[in-house]
């Protein structure tokens, strides 16, 4: 036998198949913690700029409302209504957020 | 009955759906030639193993299919022994110790010779690793190469290095005991 060959012997013989153990489990547990932290994370990151967001955006609305073209529409059920859509929009995805 | 799906396919999975059964598929399939190659280079290597698929995890999406998945495992294995060695260099001492007294022990024993351990307790680190790529894995110049960080002529050079640095010693080893 060439020298080549006794190398590839000896390395190949020590190298064999290892058995799970278990192991595979471990590394599951690891990941579903993890998923569950980025999800907190992504959750508080969603709330926090909802928060900033929110109320910004209606307060913006609100002086949009009364400005020049939109002053007649301003406290009509219209802008209202539109609101009333955005709000409810901006929850659902905070929301779909979260649960994700 | 269905044909498994391959790695390419799983991937996709995981990176579509985030879908977890699908990389424990992949973590089934490759945990054996990933601690199976830690285990010749680091006392940790279960701890490092599962390191490695955390962050294979996180970065699957930077996979791009340029070399086998296994082989980009293996790289980020390697990369995680060894930063996990920068971080336990005293830890790293005393095991190192000890397993050179192991070693020591296996030494006295001259029907041991042909000795895995022992043989590449003979190599730095990088032979070692280039050693058991090539040997034990199959792996070309250019793949140990994207896992190691070396230039392919340096893989070659410490190939070569381990390889007549291993002969030598066993032939020695096995003159003496004529």
């Amino acid at each position: 036998m060439s020298d080549e060959d006794a190398l590839r012997q000896l390395f190949r013989e020590e190298v064999s198949d290892l058995p799970d153990d278990g192991f595979t489990r471990e590394v599951m547990q690891r990941v579903d913690r993890l998923r569950r932290r980025r999800r907190m994370v992504l959750g508080s990151a969603v709330t926090v700029g909802a928060a900033v967001a929110v109320p910004a955006f209606w307060q913006a609305l609100q002086a949009f409302a009364s400005a020049a073209l939109w002053t007649h529409l301003a406290g009509t059920p219209a802008i209202n209504a539109t609101a009333l859509c955005l709000s409810a929009a901006a929850l659902w995805v905070l929301s779909v957020s979260v649960e994700a | 009955m269905t044909a498994p799906l391959s790695d390419t396919e799983l991937i996709a999975r995981v990176v579509a759906a985030d879908d977890t059964r699908a990389f424990e598929q992949l973590v089934l399939r490759h945990q054996a030639i990933v601690r199976g190659f830690l285990r010749h280079l680091t006392a940790d290597a279960d701890d490092v193993a599962q390191e490695t698929f955390l962050k294979a995890y996180r970065r699957l999406t930077y996979f791009r299919g340029d070399s086998k998945f296994s082989t980009w495992l293996i790289a980020i294995a390697y990369n995680e022994m060894r930063q996990m060695q920068r971080k336990r260099t005293h830890q790293n001492k005393i095991v190192a110790a000890l397993s050179l007294e192991v070693h020591d022990g296996h030494a006295e024993a001259p029907d041991e010779v042909h000795d895995l351990p022992k043989v590449l307790a003979w190599l730095e680190e990088e032979e070692r690793a280039a050693m058991l790529l090539s040997y034990a894995y199959g792996y070309s110049h250019r793949e140990i190469s994207l896992v190691t960080g070396l230039p392919v002529g340096t893989v070659k050079s410490k190939l070569n290095r381990a390889r007549v640095r291993i002969l030598e010693r066993m032939n020695a080893t096995v003159i003496q005991h004529v």
